[in-house]
């Protein structure tokens, strides 16, 4: 069973206006974010190993990509869903922030 | 389309996951045969090959799930009515601030002849507001379809062959609101809306107070596409009509006439189109030929709601079996 820290196991949607140059910054759905008619961009991880990541879809409604997680050197996740396989760098995180070396 | 959910291979067979997997492969199936009979029935429509009977407006019967975990967002009567007041203005085209539709466009503009009132007759024939409240335990809802179900802290579906169901909720991500095109399963088939983008008063916030939010869901709802195409920025993808200019994405905020993408000057995006992204402002009109969408929507997979001599809304329902029991392959396939 891969390990990581419960605080990151959730849905974090993409917080663009709080990234900075070179790290990019996620919240929890119930952070009070600007509305919007487009979905942000979001993913999710899941106890045990699954992933979810989630684009704009036609009905203004995310489009779910499946794969799986795993937890790799240092502050790695590799994560993996639809085209291929990326690394998170995860510099920071707590319940109420992520944020990711860009 | 978004299918991306509803077929999810298990990843190993497990005891009782076989019934599950048939089914979400045959909804799927039906979903993609659903999809390509009401394209179908549209293009008929686009090309002339067939064309709208009806003569009367439509009167569509409306559920309001009303599902909150704080009294704020417990809407009032008043912010429910405002916002049927304001469907009742975009799907007639009597909406006062038609008038800001650019000259070149004006005679695009189109009546949907749609009239929405809440149902007064629930899914057992009794007398209703055409509300359902609820309280939850969940904070906010995502796009996961939760709200739509009771199991799932939300509120179950009316059946939606006859209804036009509206969840409003807190949705989280900061989502204004999200829909189901039609041929999709009965459960979920509606519109979802935060309570700050829904109606005119109350709780709903500028800059989407003036209850685009739901007509533009409404109109997903009855089949029509983004006008930018879903393709991102790109100039290639389409909302399969021809009226609406070629258009690179969606426009956001309130855009100045005339924005030029796509090599589509010199009048450029029609960003005062409901299906576009601007803010509600901003958003006025839907084209002739977004109404040949929705009349063939209204042939096809939502002509329950044309009433057979009289008001669907005041008549009571010939079978009162719950939705979510019904299977997909009851739902119509819009052919004729």
């Amino acid at each position: 069973m891969p390990e990581i820290s419960p605080d990151l196991l959730r849905r974090w949607y993409r917080s663009f206006e709080e990234d900075t140059a070179d790290q990019a910054v996620y919240r929890p759905a119930d952070f009070p974010f600007p509305p919007s008619r487009a979905p942000r961009p979001s993913f999710e991880l899941r106890p045990g190993g699954g992933y979810v990541e989630y684009a704009a879809g036609a009905a203004d409604r995310a489009t779910a990509s499946r794969g799986s997680w795993e937890r790799g050197e240092g502050d790695a996740v590799r994560v993996r869903a639809g085209a291929g396989t990326r690394v998170l760098h995860i510099v920071a995180h707590d319940e109420q922030v992520l944020k990711i070396r860009k | 389309m978004d299918t991306a959910d509803i077929v999810e291979t298990p990843a190993r067979r497990r005891c009782g996951s076989e019934d599950v997997h048939r089914r979400l492969l045959n909804e799927s199936l039906n979903y993609r045969l659903n999809r390509a009979a009401i394209e179908n029935l549209a293009f008929a429509y686009a090309t002339g090959q067939d064309q709208p009977s009806r003569t009367e407006v439509v009167i569509v019967p409306v559920v309001v799930h009303v599902v909150h975990s704080t009294d704020e967002q417990n809407v009032s009567a008043e912010q429910i009515d405002s916002q049927i007041a304001v469907l009742n203005e975009d799907f007639r085209a009597i909406n006062a601030d038609v008038k800001n539709v650019p000259k070149v466009w004006q005679g695009l503009v189109a009546d949907a002849r749609l009239e929405f009132r809440r149902a007064s007759v629930d899914p057992q024939g009794n007398p209703t507001d055409g509300v359902t409240r609820r309280r939850t335990g969940e904070r906010s809802f995502s796009d996961d379809e939760a709200v739509k179900f009771t199991a799932r802290g939300g509120a179950d579906a009316w059946p939606a062959d006859r209804y036009l169901n509206v969840w409003v909720c807190q949705l989280g991500g900061g989502l204004l609101g999200y829909a189901q095109f039609p041929g999709g399963p009965p459960a979920t088939d509606g519109v979802v809306i935060t309570h700050t983008g829904f109606g005119t008063t109350g709780t709903a916030a500028a800059p989407f107070n003036l209850g685009r939010t739901t007509t533009h869901e409404i109109g997903h709802w009855l089949n029509l596409f983004h006008i930018g195409g879903d393709d991102g920025t790109g100039c290639s993808g389409t909302d399969f009509v021809s009226d609406t200019p070629n258009q690179a994405g969606q426009n956001f905020g309130t855009p100045a006439f005339p924005s030029i993408t796509c090599n589509n000057g010199p009048d450029g995006d029609m960003f005062v189109n409901y299906m576009d992204y601007t803010d509600d402002a901003a958003m006025v009109m839907f084209t002739h030929g977004q109404i040949l969408r929705v009349e063939a929507c209204l042939a096809g997979p939502r002509q329950g709601l044309i009433p057979t001599g009289t008001d669907p809304a005041e008549t009571p329902p010939a079978e009162t079996q719950p939705t979510e029991t019904q299977p997909a392959e009851t739902q119509p396939a819009g052919g004729r």
